[in-house]
């Protein structure tokens, strides 16, 4: 490098972390404490480690078992999704949000493709909205199971995660009959459905309505009252909901301290107003409850495919939006007509072009407020592209937690929190 | 019999070069493991003497409880954290080497009057088989004759707890004690000052301050059907 | 009693050995199928028919892996270290009888190794050495992950250690000896319960004292839920983080045989040894009773294993000094006082 290179700081060069004064998570009082106690271990958590849901690393400061000081570190799943989104066309960037948070991927569709339709205007039949549900409720009820499995696996219910991981399959399963993919499923399109819905979908759903309760009762059975099991997580991780709402937690970690913000409810997107369904809340803001949580969401999940499923068995509506100039033209007319093969082959070499503005749309991911941030200037590609995850969110929290709890106590805040780094470091 | 004392002058002579070693090592924990060694010679002999409970008893107090709460100690402590452990503190030095001194005296002492004397305690063989072996025997012994040496040593060990208690009691440290109060603590029932305030009027459960919950589930959940809906719950409100 | 030739000794000790080393071989196929029916799945079937050849392919796998040796480690130590584990574990099964005297091959056989008037503090002794192998190697393997299994398992060892043996007291108290042969000598005799005539089974007479012993062994041999040493999902392995191939395998084996010697050990405390319907007459059958009580333990084992979480180290010395303590107490002073009552001291 040559003698150009201008001081940071100044010229617009950006400051780098070193020139700044430390920003870490403890207190002062820690700090005292920390540097006057000789006998500290410091303990490297991953980012190579079993229970830190991928590649967290967290830096532990030990006195015996006793964590004085707790400092997460992420990025190791960077990809540069809001990056991406920058660069490509819009439909293209819907893929890559499966990629964040991978163990519901669906939701993470539905909120960009409802960013995206905000932004166009266009809004989806009610069949594909009921359809978006189902999926987004099955979405939720697969993550809460991976959530389970991972967290009691962590507190050492090994038996658990293969229990929760057979469920899985079965919504897998569906997601395969819906799209073909089991994990990354792009799903959502803008508009609503291009594809038909198989056939037997329906009673493959209604399959696993009938099977699910049942297992859900064997979760219970083991876990709910297991001894051992409230002794891990009653009074761990205590959240009030002051603190909760100041790191602006959302999802169940906002919900077990007892507050009472379940975007499904307070801003309803899609057909959530028209279904009868209840928000638990904690009462006391633990790992526990927000246990009892999670578990009683996977019931009321159940309570709404079932309305849905009855709702969409009569219908026999389109599913897409064709109406609109920005939603992919009829795969029969692109074979047929003209107008239409030519509208294709504009939207899939030039993409859509939204009206230049911005829009954000949030959805109620299992993990917490999902918000996507979409700017257009009227290109093919969208200006800004913004994800707002929400266990990057309440990983905030960890920290905080995490201080004066026990070195075992560490897995089940990671656990409890839920994250995916994937969606973490986006 | 050439066999035994083969036997014998083997675990003899383990015993006495781990004993050096212990002295010798410069690494302490290789000093508790060459001692752990030297305990279980002495358990050894014990047991060719005819003496399997005082041997069992050795290698379950001496090498399985103690010593392992020495390692543990010695585990945690980097011997090059020990500028002075081999040189140096030549007062200590003397010390020490003058109580060895004296022990090895007392034990000389010992063996030489009954070598001169030719006196044999009680604890002979036909004795032993009289009360029906040498764990009998030990137990007579101790809670017959010895019993008030033996109740005084057992209150010796209680006091000694009860100080180990008292030390290591977090509140009495200071700075630790002040720590632990600023943190969440999650190991402690009370919780955090942060986590449960007293809020005037609402209705804390009473899991707030005292005692974790019994068993079984004992806890329900708030079902909130209304977006406006706001429950009282534990935890500060704004 | 003790008057056969050091040679037939040595005879049963090694064959007893071989047993252990290939039961210990079995009991992870065993293991691994109890765990796989339990949760839904097969286990192993690829190797072998029904997966039978497994143990010894892991075996093959464990011997042709490289012995990787940290290079902070304390190299003695660290070679030294798993062999304890393995050896103390072995050695227990030397005082557990498993039948009396018996008449074969023209020969009076002694079908134990050998009969310590101590014998059951001998296996309480052995498996206090074992708990050095585990503190050592983490010590040794210079890793922090290592050190806290290892600081762990110090503490747990040391106080499961106490209810285990004051567990035993019991026992002892009521078959008047520390042999144990003389203890499952005892269990043989009648009991007289109303109509029924048992065995005198010390599980009938000490309840309390055997699931006592059963929480404290499960404690000692480091399993689920007391697994702390390796809690795999917060120490990764614990104490044997950076051990690999043969000397991992040591730990393993120890672990294992230290399982299966403390079933034999129940068995025989509490179960009344190799007693049942036709034993008396036929020694044979007293062995497999014997084989399947200790089986019923292992069974045991691995179903705490799939079932239950685990404890956290606050709570795992809480429930050793605050609630296992005083019940190990309690029982000591009632079966004493009943003792002192029967033979007519107490009043």
């Amino acid at each position: 490098m040559s003698s150009t290179v201008a001081q940071p700081g100044t010229d617009g060069m950006p400051v780098f972390a070193e020139d700044m004064p430390p920003t870490g998570t403890y207190t002062i009082s820690d700090e005292v404490a920390i540097n006057e106690s000789e006998r500290l271990l410091t303990l490297n958590m991953g980012p190579q480690h079993p229970s830190t849901h991928g590649v967290l690393r967290v830096v532990l400061k030990l006195e015996g078992e006793v964590i004085l000081d707790c400092d997460p570190i992420i990025g190791y799943l960077h990809r540069g999704v809001e990056k991406l989104g920058e660069s490509h066309r819009y439909a293209q960037v819907v893929p890559w949000t499966d990629r964040t948070d991978y163990v519901a991927a669906p939701m993470n569709n539905l909120g960009c493709v409802m960013a995206f339709e905000k932004l166009c205007g266009v809004e989806s039949p009610e069949r594909a909205q009921y359809w978006r549900v189902i999926m987004s409720e099955l979405s939720r009820i697969a993550s809460h199971l991976v959530w389970l499995g991972t967290h009691a696996l962590d507190i050492g219910a090994l038996s658990m995660s293969l229990y929760c991981f057979r469920e899985r399959e079965l919504i897998l399963d569906v997601f395969e009959a819906f799209c073909g993919a089991r994990l990354t499923t792009n799903m959502m399109e803008i508009g609503g459905f291009s594809r038909p819905i198989p056939d037997g979908l329906i009673p493959q759903i209604r399959e696993f309505l009938r099977v699910f309760p049942d297992r859900q009762k064997e979760y219970d059975d083991l876990l709910t009252a297991n001894p051992i099991w409230l002794a891990r997580t009653k009074d761990v991780g205590v959240i009030p909901a002051e603190t909760a709402i100041d790191y602006s937690l959302t999802g169940a970690c906002l919900r077990g301290s007892g507050v009472n913000y379940d975007i499904r409810k307070a801003m309803p997107y899609l057909v959530y107003d028209r279904l009868e369904f209840d928000v638990p809340l904690g009462t006391k803001g633990d790992v526990y409850d927000r246990y009892l949580v999670r578990m009683e969401e996977m019931r009321q999940a159940i309570r709404i495919i079932t309305q849905c499923v009855d709702a969409v068995e009569r219908m026999d509506t389109p599913l897409m939006a064709y109406e609109s100039e920005y939603v992919i033209p009829p795969h029969k007319g692109t074979m047929t007509t003209a107008e239409d093969m030519q509208r294709h082959f504009v939207w899939v070499i030039k993409g859509i072009s939204p009206p230049v503005g911005e829009a954000y749309a949030a959805v109620e991911h299992p993990k917490g407020e999902n918000g996507y941030y979409v700017v257009s200037d009227g290109s093919s590609i969208p200006y800004r592209f913004r994800v707002r995850s929400p266990d990057f969110v309440n990983l905030g929290v960890l920290s905080h937690l995490a201080k004066g709890a026990m070195l075992a106590d560490v897995v089940a805040l990671i656990g409890t929190i839920d994250i995916v780094l994937g969606s973490v470091d986006r | 019999m050439p066999w035994e004392v083969i036997i014998f002058y083997l675990i003899a002579g383990v015993a006495i070069l781990s004993a050096g070693g212990v002295v010798a090592a410069r690494n302490p924990v290789h000093s508790a493991v060459l001692l752990m060694v030297c305990f279980i010679q002495i358990a050894a002999v014990f047991v060719m003497l005819g003496a399997e409970f005082l041997a069992v008893i050795q290698i379950i107090v001496y090498t399985g409880a103690i010593l392992v709460l020495l390692l543990f100690v010695l585990m945690l402590v980097d011997p090059e954290d020990l500028p002075e452990f081999h040189t140096g503190r030549p007062v200590q030095r003397a010390i020490g080497a003058l109580l060895g001194l004296i022990l090895l005296l007392e034990v000389a002492a010992a063996v030489v009057t009954r070598t001169i004397t030719g006196r044999q305690g009680s604890a002979t063989l036909e004795n032993i088989e009289a009360v029906g072996g040498n764990t009998e025997a030990l137990g007579r012994q101790i809670y017959t004759e010895h019993l008030l040496a033996f109740e005084i040593v057992s209150m010796v060990l209680t006091i000694g707890i009860l100080g180990a208690i008292v030390l290591a009691m977090p509140e009495r440290l200071g700075v630790s004690g002040y720590r632990r109060r600023d943190t969440i603590s999650l190991g402690h029932p009370r919780g955090t000052d942060l986590a449960l305030p007293a809020t005037a009027g609402a209705p804390i459960r009473a899991t707030a301050g005292s005692k974790p919950e019994p068993a079984g589930i004992g806890r329900t959940l708030v079902m909130a059907g209304d977006p406006d809906e706001q429950p009282v719950v534990g935890g500060g409100r704004r | 009693m003790n008057d056969q030739p050091l040679w037939l000794t040595f005879i049963f000790a090694f064959l007893i050995m071989n047993v252990l080393l290939i039961g210990m071989a079995y009991m992870t196929y065993f293991e691994r199928k109890m765990l796989g029916a339990m949760q839904d799945r097969m286990g192993p079937t690829r190797t072998g028919p029904k997966g039978l050849l497994q143990p010894i392919a892991d075996g093959i796998k464990l011997l042709g892996k490289e012995d990787l040796i940290p290079r902070a480690a304390d190299k003695w130590v660290f070679f030294f270290a798993p062999l304890i584990v393995f050896v103390t574990a072995i050695v227990g099964a030397a005082v557990i009888p498993f039948g009396g005297t018996i008449n074969a091959f023209g020969r009076d056989l002694n079908l134990y190794i050998t009969d310590l008037n101590v014998g059951a503090l001998f296996v309480l002794a052995f498996s206090s050495i074992g708990v050095y192998g585990i503190i050592l190697g983490a010590w040794a393997s210079s890793n922090r992950y290592s050190l806290l299994g290892g600081l762990r398992a110090a503490a747990q060892v040391v106080s499961y250690e106490i209810i285990l043996g004051l567990s035993l007291v019991g026992v002892f108290m009521l078959a008047g000896s520390l042999s144990l042969r003389d203890i499952m000598l005892e269990q043989q005799t009648n009991l007289e319960l109303g109509p029924l005539t048992v065995k005198n089974w010390f599980i009938l007479s000490q309840p309390l004292a055997f699931i006592l012993f059963m929480i404290a062994a499960v404690a000692e041999t480091n399993r689920a839920p007391f697994d702390l040493p390796e809690a795999e999902s917060e120490l990764v392995s614990g104490f044997h983080t950076e051990y690999s191939a043969f000397r991992f395998s040591f730990y393993f084996l120890g672990e294992y045989i230290s399982m299966i010697v403390v079933s034999l050990f129940a068995a025989t405390l509490f179960l009344g040894g190799p007693s049942g319907p036709g034993s008396s007459d036929h020694w044979y059958l007293g062995i497999l009773y014997i084989l399947i009580k200790a089986i019923v333990f292992l069974f045991f084992y691995i179903w705490l294993r799939a079932t239950l979480p685990r404890f956290r180290y606050d709570q795992l010395m809480g429930l050793a000094w605050k609630v296992l303590l005083p019940l190990v107490i309690l029982n000591i002073v009632v079966t004493a006082a009943i003792r002192l009552a029967s033979d007519g001291l107490l009043f």
